[in-house]
């Protein structure tokens, strides 16, 4: 145990770098520090919630039977379970993942094999720390088994018991699979299955969002819901699911918790005998042999090069999709019609899109700098190979945004503001993208290991400089034909003051962009010339 | 081939490397020895163009590093001493992506590459570099430069992480591309190697060559009249103290 909390213990230290006061002194936060920090998140969603979801749901306590379907079953079990569902699936595609790269993937694994620790105490503790890092489907999921128990008005031990188990057999399950996934997962493919698995559950979440938006299950749509959940019901509440298991034991039922249990028990047990055995060899694993490969050479080997990288890297595809997907499930969730879809989409893309071709520019420029300075041995100059870091989110997300105008004008028909909004995109865009790229170059040395490699000075800058221009530009664009057609306030009979605020000031903004771009042009070069 | 006049780097007070001299002709082995943090690494970065010397001149190929900085890159191959590689190309896309920056001629580099990963049993290109291990990387960035050809090679440590087999076929690799008319700026701090391998031999200490020759020419330096490198070094960088060093431990 004792080696155990050791491990854990400098595993958190290792986690943050530690911070210089005004003197210049470094200051080491405390382990305890670190874990707060990661559990935070949780914690906060738990709190934001729970209250929602009691207020949403404290009336949709009806039995099944009394709906004329012949089930044990209430429609909150049903709502609750495919939460729990859910939340276990993205708890186990985050979790199970994270532990091999955790273990396999760590310099330090290597060294604590060779010391006096016993190999089941090298998984338990990378297992713990995987657990803090992608523990957050299970803390949103604690609260709201909670709030599920207090609307059933559930016995509170049982509850408490049922919850407990439901985490032991989610745990166990996600370990074993740990393990039994690094067995023939190789290290960049749990790297790169971790990260898709992160993103891919966010993507998720906002779709299921607008999908199951708690606002559709009030109690005048019970029956017709609960019509279309009814030849489902089989599914969800699935025997073999171990939330169906927590969710009987709520209830009272005493064998589901003794298989909750035992299921758990057996499970940790398992796992602790092939934690054991482990050989932490993931790294030897081969591909197929490379007997015939065809090389293909072409014309602009860097480009390529940089979209392949952008593509592979989970969370690199993550800032290049995500702008894009946003918009089209507002067109399809179909929670917005008509002009104001354009307007929600040009908002939020203009909003996001900004920023994340700042963080792309960002990204891309640390690749290199992870292999720095094998890239300044290329026969090519510096200027070009920053200059792709900046084209490239530009010229992607330009893409999307005019696909998204074309389907906007095939959904809500023909806008002239729609099209005339992809030159103000694009000078927002190359903006931000070249202002990424400064703020990089002003450290190229900084950490990049880890993915939080900019300061949090750094983000709000960043945000407030990308975000800010195009949600000024492109909000008092979108409201032009709005207040024109409907004035109010002082607009109410002074049209000039409407062109002035509507037109004039995104004109003014979008003039101080290109400006702007100039500016950070003239810094980059220099920046560029200091970077060895 | 390389020529290099005055060479000074400084990081802000301190001193990495201070008036450096080289004059390594073509066909020749250049064994670039120092301890830990003698200014070894800076020099080659200064002379690869990956870093700007504070003073002095630089000219590989009989051209200005300054001014044609491109074309002495596109002319030469340097193996780091580290084999930092993107971790998320698979082996072969790291060589598309090598023979299209250099431009090379594709049917003779791949012949050549063939030959090498024969050689260095090179049998994992389809995995991603990820997943390599220091070794497996080592023989790739050797293979990539190698199939080049280049004028002038720097080699920074280059049998760390190799096998025997693979150290052994890069040392031949070495003198026959020697023999070939190329020219070799090798760093290790294995000194057998250096002693048997290379021409001519500099010895770096804190930013300065204390030394430099043939082996006969260091041989005669020595004031205890040692014979091997190994002695010759020590004796040279101040750490012929070692006996009693460890005598205390």
């Amino acid at each position: 145990m004792s080696d155990l909390s050791l491990l854990l213990k400098y595993s958190f230290k290792n986690k943050v770098r530690p911070a210089k006061n005004k003197k210049g002194v470094s200051k080491a936060s405390k382990p305890i520090t670190t874990v707060i920090q990661y559990l935070l998140p949780a914690v906060i969603f738990g709190m934001t919630i729970a209250p929602v979801m009691f207020i949403t749901m404290k009336d949709l306590n009806i039995p099944m039977q009394s709906l004329g379907i012949d089930s044990s079953y209430s429609f909150l079990d049903i709502i609750f379970s495919l939460n729990f569902l859910g939340m276990g699936i993205m708890f186990f595609m985050n979790y199970s993942p994270s532990i091999i790269m955790n273990l396999y993937d760590s310099e330090m694994t290597q060294a604590f094999l060779t010391m006096p620790i016993k190999k089941s105490t090298i998984f338990w503790a990378g297992s713990i720390d995987s657990l803090l890092m992608t523990g957050l489907p299970l803390g949103m999921l604690l609260p709201i088994a909670v709030v599920y128990a207090i609307i059933m008005k559930a016995n509170i031990f049982l509850s408490i018991l049922a919850i407990v188990g439901f985490v032991i057999v989610l745990l166990g399950i996600s370990m074993l699979g740990g393990i039994l996934m690094s067995f023939f997962m190789s290290r960049t493919s749990a790297k790169r299955f971790t990260m898709f698995a992160y993103f891919g559950s966010i993507i998720l979440y906002v779709f299921a969002a607008n999908y199951f938006n708690p606002s559709n299950f009030n109690s005048g749509n019970v029956e017709v819901i609960a019509q279309t959940f009814k030849n489902a019901l089989g599914f969800i509440l699935n025997p073999v699911f171990p939330h169906t298991w927590m969710i009987n034991s709520t209830k009272g039922n005493l064998w589901s918790l003794i298989i909750l249990f035992g299921a758990g028990i057996l499970l940790f047990c398992f796992t602790y005998f092939l934690s054991q055995k482990l050989d932490f060899s993931i790294s030897g694993k081969k591909a197929k042999k490379s007997k015939k490969i065809t090389f293909k050479t072409g014309r602009f080997p860097l480009i390529k090069k940089d979209l392949k990288l952008s593509f592979r890297d989970s969370q690199t595809l993550f800032l290049l999709i995500y702008p894009a997907v946003l918009p089209v499930i507002f067109f399809f969730a179909g929670n917005t019609k008509g002009s104001s879809l354009g307007v929600m989409s040009s908002l939020m893309f203009s909003a996001i899109a900004a920023f994340y071709a700042a963080y792309l520019a960002i990204m891309m420029l640390a690749e290199e700098t992870k292999i720095w300075p094998v890239p300044k041995l290329y026969p090519i100059k510096t200027r070009t190979l920053v200059s792709n870091k900046v084209n490239i989110p530009f010229a992607i997300f330009m893409i999307e945004y005019i696909l998204i105008v074309l389907l906007l004008t095939v959904i809500s028909g023909f806008s002239f503001v729609n099209i005339i909004s992809i030159l103000p995109m694009g000078v927002i865009l190359y903006y931000s993208s070249l202002l990424g790229a400064r703020l990089f170059l002003k450290n190229p040395k900084r950490e990049v290991k880890q993915k939080n490699f900019l300061s949090g000075k750094e983000v709000f800058e960043l945000e407030g400089a990308t975000m800010g221009v195009a949600f000024g530009v492109f909000f008092l664009l979108n409201f032009f034909s709005t207040v024109k057609n409907r004035p109010f306030w002082i607009f109410v009979g002074r049209e000039w003051l409407i062109y002035l605020v509507f037109i004039g000031v995104p004109i003014l903004l979008i003039g101080l962009t290109v400006l702007g771009i100039f500016k950070e042009l003239k810094k980059i070069k220099v920046l560029i010339e200091n970077w060895e | 081939m390389i020529e290099v006049k005055g060479l000074v780097k400084k990081f802000g007070e301190f001193t990495a490397v201070n008036k450096v001299d080289l004059s390594i002709k073509g066909g020749e082995i250049y064994g670039f020895l120092g301890p830990n943090g003698a200014g070894k690494t800076t020099t080659i970065r200064m002379l690869t163009g990956t870093l700007n010397p504070t003073e002095g001149d630089i000219r590989i190929l009989d051209k200005d590093i300054r001014k044609d900085d491109i074309q002495i890159k596109s002319e030469i191959g340097v193996v780091p001493d580290e084999p930092k590689m993107y971790e998320n190309l698979r082996g072969f896309e790291y060589v598309e992506f090598i023979m299209g920056i250099y431009k090379v001629d594709k049917t003779e580099a791949k012949k050549r590459l063939d030959e090498i990963c024969e050689a260095f049993d090179i049998d994992f290109l389809n995995d991603y570099i990820g997943d390599y291990s220091h070794g497996m990387k080592q023989k790739l960035m050797v293979a990539t430069v190698l199939m080049r050809k280049p004028k002038v090679i720097f080699l920074d440590e280059p049998t760390v992480g190799l096998d025997a087999k693979s150290a052994k076929i890069l040392k031949m690799l070495i003198q026959k591309y020697r023999d070939e008319g190329s020219t070799i700026f090798l760093t290790t701090h294995i000194l057998e190697i250096a002693e048997k391998m290379c021409d001519r031999i500099g010895i770096i200490k804190d930013g300065s060559i204390i030394a430099q020759g043939t082996m006969e020419e260091l041989r005669s330096k020595s004031t205890q009249h040692n014979r091997s490198l190994e002695d010759i070094f020590l004796e040279l960088t101040g750490d012929e103290e070692i006996d009693n060093i460890v005598k205390e431990l």
